[in-house]
């Protein structure tokens, strides 16, 4: 059993979700409108005390989306500059977790339509691979590098430009 | 005759048989699998600058198509060249497809930003240009490119 009702919304309504390894989590309604899902869910009347079982949501980032939608739901309307500033450290914080995690937040926020936790993820995803070369991304996400050597080759060949660092094409100087 | 149990053979084999599958599941044991879902990979990488996008492209078969797509390069140039909300003052850029290879595309592009003369072309960054190459290169090679003026 876990929960995250410290700062709740506007709602005094809580809503139960159940992960797909059975654990039980509340949050405020506010926090759960901000799930496309769920808000459709709750809107279908199909929230009761059972709870709405989310089938492929674990509890490890469950609680991290209900933490995320609890605080920002309730610091939805009417941002002060301090406010929205203190928002976005959360954020950085919130999404500064291990690869596993941000793939699982990745999905799950997808599957929950939890638009701003979704874009934070991917972006937190892109920044990961800005920058490094193609064994390094290997190594970080866990691939496979399954071209044969001659399309490999032709690959590398295509994208020469991007392993130049300094020498521009010469057409264009 | 204490000590610790020794695994039977059996067991010995059907660890190893995991480990492997755990490796050619996701790498190293890993299993944070990016490439599960090929659609939140593009969402990915359209956020990718030109040459990051280009060196992810490297990376396995599954990145490379998914970095071929039209629409992740296409995303990649209009916010690359962050026009102005001038689409009513002027010239646009229709582009249509010319062959039915590919994903369909009606893209009016909003005008490219004025400019002034010479001065202004060696002012652009290098990398704006080369960006500029590579994509239009791509696109150019299915895509024929409708320049109307107003």
């Amino acid at each position: 059993m876990a929960a995250a009702t410290d700062d709740a919304g506007d709602s005094n309504e809580m809503i139960r979700v159940v992960s797909s390894d059975g654990e039980h989590f509340e949050m405020p309604e506010a926090a759960a409108n901000l799930s496309l899902v769920l808000r459709h869910m709750i809107e279908d009347d199909c929230a009761d005390a059972a709870g709405i079982p989310l089938a492929v949501v674990a509890a490890k980032p469950l609680a991290k989306i209900v933490d995320y939608c609890t605080k920002h739901a309730a610091k939805s309307s009417g941002l002060t500059i301090e406010e929205a500033e203190e928002l976005k450290r959360f954020d950085a914080e919130f999404i500064e977790v291990d690869t596993d995690m941000l793939y699982d937040l990745l999905v799950a926020a997808d599957f929950m339509g939890v638009e701003g936790l979704s874009k934070l993820a991917v972006q937190r995803t892109a920044d990961l691979i800005k920058g490094k070369t193609p064994e390094q991304n290997r190594e970080t996400f866990g691939i496979v590098n399954d071209f044969t050597p001659e399309e490999e080759e032709e690959i590398c060949k295509e994208n020469e430009w991007a392993f130049q660092i300094t020498k521009p094409p010469s057409r264009l100087c | 005759m204490g000590g610790r149990p020794v695994p039977r053979r059996q067991e010995v084999v059907v660890v190893k048989e995991l480990e492997l599958r755990m490796q050619l599941l996701g790498g190293g044991g890993n299993c944070y699998n990016i490439n599960d879902n090929a659609d939140l990979l593009a969402e990915i990488l359209v956020r990718l600058d030109g040459r990051s996008l280009a060196a992810a492209a490297c990376v396995c078969r599954l990145w490379a198509a998914v970095a071929r797509r039209d629409a992740v390069w296409e995303a990649l140039c209009l916010r690359h060249f962050s026009f102005p909300s001038s689409l009513q003052s002027g010239s646009r850029i229709h582009m249509t497809t010319s062959t039915s290879t590919g994903p369909p595309l009606h893209a009016t592009m909003p005008p490219l930003p004025p400019i002034a003369g010479p001065g202004a072309v060696a002012a652009a960054s290098t990398s704006t240009l080369r960006l500029h190459a590579a994509a239009t290169s791509r696109l150019g090679s299915r895509r024929r490119l409708h320049a109307t003026v107003a």
